[in-house]
């Protein structure tokens, strides 16, 4: 069999992907799910690499004239995919981070001032009454500007 | 009587906090107290030790968030301490402390709030000022918001109104975020000039920051 170099190339460096997915779940980064899933995908990419004939019936059957047309539409689906739950993954890791981070910096303050009440001289909400815009003799009328 | 608190985010601002919170002035008329809080997002440089050298509040982050979170969790620490109305200033001295009281003056006349507004003049940076024009219409054309200076984070407000205004952007956004709120909530929002100082052009927002706050006033108008 005479390869070009560059399906030589592709097929190394799935090798290579699926050792370092299988290291990675060895390490418990991940569970047997997400194993299959990686494993699947450097396989396909593998197969497709050595034997890029194998997929010319399903690019006929897609209306796709090259083989490469397949492997790029595929590739691009499955890259958006990715970014996709990535995304989601790091907006939810943001939004824990930040909840954490917050809470924390309150409860910290609160000690601090606990040890140091010194510095604290605003009185707890609770033991007065909400003054009220709209109470008093003073109004709006003598605002500069206007409202947004 | 009202107590105030001035939460003022910080990072890396150690060489300058500690002017600006010489400068604020801890008693006004109308007023019986004005805390001064600081959140340190997450300096490097000892601002928050700076800061509490001033005898200021510091509450500290331990990793940066961004403006937007600081000030939400520097308003939040406000009404802990039981602050009536709370008040946002910048710590590297864009925001006079000395307009203070002109800013709290309306609150204290029957305001639910109150902002600054710089002039577009010579003294703001062009694209700068080309951004925060750009903003401000299209705030105003998404919103109905009618703000001189959507960008101008120098506010005070009654922490009753927190509920309302609570902003969920962690970054720059927050600013426009909290004016469409309180367009929505219908709340009477006044506004006083101030001088445009910049004294750093490369600190506060910049253009990509501009980018993702239109995209912001886009995603609220579109999804909500």
């Amino acid at each position: 069999m005479n390869l070009p170099g560059i399906q030589v190339l592709a097929f190394l460096f799935s090798c290579a992907m699926a050792y370092a997915t299988y290291t990675a779940y060895r390490k418990h980064q991940f569970g047997r799910g997400s194993l299959a899933l990686w494993e699947a995908i450097w396989t396909l990419l593998g197969t497709s690499s050595i034997f890029p004939g194998a997929f010319a019936p399903i690019a006929s059957s897609l209306r796709l004239a090259r083989l490469m047309d397949l492997v790029v539409v595929v590739g691009m689906i499955v890259l958006g995919a990715i970014v996709f739950q990535m995304y989601l993954a790091v907006a939810a890791m943001q939004r824990k981070l930040e909840a954490l981070v917050r809470a924390r910096t309150l409860e910290v303050m609160e000690e601090e001032l606990e040890r140091e009440p010194v510095v604290r001289t605003a009185r707890p909400r609770a033991r007065r009454a909400q003054p009220s815009a709209s109470s008093g003799t003073a109004r709006a009328s003598s605002i500069r500007g206007t409202i947004v | 009587m009202v107590t105030a608190a001035v939460v003022i985010p910080a990072r890396n601002e150690a060489e300058r906090i500690e002017t600006v919170l010489r400068q604020i002035p801890r008693r006004l008329p109308g007023l019986a107290r004005i805390e001064v809080l600081v959140v340190d997002d997450g300096s490097q440089d000892g601002t928050g030790a700076a800061a509490r050298r001033q005898g200021a509040i510091v509450a500290r982050h331990e990793v940066n968030l961004g403006a937007g979170a600081a000030l939400s969790t520097g308003t939040e620490a406000a009404i802990r301490l039981g602050a009536d109305i709370v008040v946002h200033m910048d710590a590297d001295g864009q925001h006079p402390p000395a307009a203070l009281r002109r800013l709290l003056e309306p609150l204290l006349a029957g305001a639910d709030a109150c902002s600054a507004y710089r002039g577009f003049d010579g003294s703001m940076p062009h694209l700068l000022r080309l951004g925060n024009r750009f903003l401000g219409l299209a705030a105003r054309a998404l919103f109905g918001v009618d703000h001189p200076d959507t960008q101008c984070a120098y506010r005070a407000f009654w922490s009753r109104h927190w509920p309302l205004l609570a902003w969920r952007a962690t970054d720059y956004s927050f600013a426009t975020e909290m004016l469409v709120r309180a367009r929505r909530g219908g709340l009477r929002w006044t506004y006083v000039r101030i001088p445009t100082i910049y004294l750093d052009a490369f600190k506060g927002t910049g253009v990509s920051d501009g980018v993702r706050i239109f995209g912001n006033l886009l995603r609220w108008r579109l999804i909500g």
